[in-house]
């Protein structure tokens, strides 16, 4: 038996590079900001770091307070309603900021992103192919 | 031949302002998207491959894709490792060791919606999730 999906965005991403990187852009009211954020199926939310979060004019320690694990303990998180966009895919999700500013990372996780498309990897070739969920069926 | 024309029209180039650098990297990124779409087309007869790459941003607005910026991430990597970056097409906006720092220079210029990116270490150790 065989499986086909469709979708409507292809990512060509940088193997070369630690992580699946894809260009992400937070939003919110009338400030922009494109960074780069690490494809982590493995991370439960879209985190990032805790300037972008001052940039886009967040009092981060406002938002909602979140313990996220990791391999070796757990670091906090503020979540805050931005809008997320990856490929022109506008979402708005609850995305976290650090509240450690000596974490440079930036995920894009399940809750905010990868539940809300379907994509298809194929990390050989360095091909990301992307569509929002229940565009195509 | 090509080459000699290619210097002239670049030594042209560097002449314009910054505004018109960035009105120029718009439509050079428009003319790159199109010229990708017409190579998907001709690869989706030959395998295909389903992907729709033809969605053109409107002049001014970034390539969401950010091929001239990566394209600069990958001649200068080696040379602001560790730092974090502003980057506007293929160009250098600022540069700093922290993202505070990097955003206070990029306040002082005109970029317009440059892309952020912290550029790993040599010697930091590979992304492993949390």
């Amino acid at each position: 038996m065989s499986y086909s999906l469709a979708f409507e965005k292809i990512i060509k991403y940088d193997i070369g590079k630690s992580g699946i990187t894809v260009p992400t852009r937070l939003k919110l009211g009338d400030t922009v900001l494109d960074v780069e954020a690490k494809l982590d199926c493995g991370s439960s939310f879209c985190v990032f770091e805790r300037q972008y979060g001052i940039e886009l004019g967040l009092d981060i320690e406002r938002g909602h307070r979140q313990r996220i694990g990791t391999a070796t303990g757990f670091f906090i998180a503020y979540g805050h309603g931005v809008t997320l966009s990856v490929q022109e895919y506008d979402f708005d999700v609850i995305a976290y900021f650090a509240e450690d500013e000596a974490i440079t990372r930036n995920v894009l996780g399940r809750h905010g992103f990868l539940d809300r498309v379907q994509l298809c990897l194929i990390d050989y070739i360095g091909e990301l192919y992307l569509s929002r969920f229940g565009d195509h069926s | 031949m090509v080459n000699d024309r290619l210097q002239i029209v670049q030594e042209q180039l560097a002449a314009l302002t910054f505004d018109e650098k960035q009105k120029l990297t718009a439509f050079l990124i428009e003319q790159l998207k199109r010229d990708r779409e017409t190579k998907s087309q001709a690869d989706e007869e030959t395998n295909g491959r389903h992907h729709d790459a033809n969605v053109s941003p409107p002049t001014g607005e970034p390539d969401p894709d950010r091929q001239l910026e990566y394209a600069w991430l990958r001649k200068h990597r080696d040379e602001y490792a560790g730092q974090y970056v502003a980057l506007s097409g293929n160009q250098l906006v600022a540069s700093a060791p922290s993202l505070k720092e990097l955003f206070q220079l990029v306040a002082q210029t005109n970029a317009y919606r440059p892309f952020f990116v912290r550029i790993e270490a040599e010697d930091e150790p590979p992304f492993g999730g949390w």
